[in-house]
């Protein structure tokens, strides 16, 4: 069974970043892609795949501030998958 | 000659195309599309003209030898993407009238076989705030009366 240990390491060896909420450094995959809405228009997506518990150890809330590699995103929505990980939606 | 049916849809496109104040670019107003629209390639915003169903006026589907009248139903779709949720709604709202101008104005469609266009209503519109900025689409529907040939829709 997948450890929140095992879901580091593998954010870790798929090129994952450290961003930076609330003054705490959380590791997470962050995808800068287009993606599909309305099933029509496709349009920039930011988002960043990380640990649940790492949501939950640092509070984070809609709105928060986030840094990813020197740039300012805010927090738009967080998408839990079940499985321990969660995919927080971002906005510039 | 495309079916009937096609020139419908084309003459929809055009006309919404020549429309005044449109808050679209006249290269957004697209046929029966059916690939993404892509924001960062400037196909935003967008209106769809979309063929629905058609249906003959006479249940047995003729209405004389010579000729059938049907009833086509056409869905237009306008698509924005805007900053704020209101920014958003406000476009689909003007892209909705001028539309409806555009059908309106003449209810022939300038095509000789159209019998009349009518309103058929719009739904509420969609949203989604998963992306940078907002995005929303809003749908309006018509109901198109025309004749065909009884033996080649096409003419």
């Amino acid at each position: 069974m997948e450890t929140d240990a095992d879901r580091l390491a593998m954010i870790k060896s798929l090129g994952g970043v450290l961003a930076s909420v609330r003054g705490n450094g959380i590791w997470g995959i962050f995808d800068n892609g287009n993606i599909d809405v309305l099933s029509m228009v496709e349009s920039a997506g930011p988002s960043l795949n990380c640990r649940s518990s790492d949501v939950a150890l640092v509070f984070m809330t809609k709105d928060d501030e986030m840094e990813i590699n020197g740039e300012q995103y805010r927090v738009k929505k967080m998408d839990p998958d079940g499985t321990g990980m969660t995919m927080v939606h971002l906005k510039k | 000659m495309t079916h009937r049916a096609e020139q419908i849809i084309d003459a929809i496109v055009a006309l919404i195309k020549a429309q005044a104040n449109l808050p679209v670019n006249a290269g957004n107003v697209y046929a029966h599309r059916t690939l993404s629209l892509a924001d960062d390639q400037g196909e935003m915003p967008a209106i769809t003209v979309n063929i629905g169903d058609d249906q003959p006026s006479n249940e047995g589907g003729t209405d004389n030898l010579a000729f059938i009248d049907s009833l086509l139903s056409v869905s237009i779709v306008g698509y924005a993407i805007e900053s704020t949720e209101e920014e958003v709604k406000s476009q689909l709202m003007d892209q909705r009238r001028r539309v409806h101008q555009a059908l309106m104005a003449d209810d022939s469609l300038a095509l000789p076989f159209v019998i009349a266009t009518r309103y058929g209503g719009a739904a509420a519109p969609e949203m989604d705030a998963t992306t940078e900025r907002i995005a929303g689409s809003m749908e309006s529907r018509w109901h198109i009366s025309y004749r065909m040939n009884f033996t080649d829709p096409g003419t």
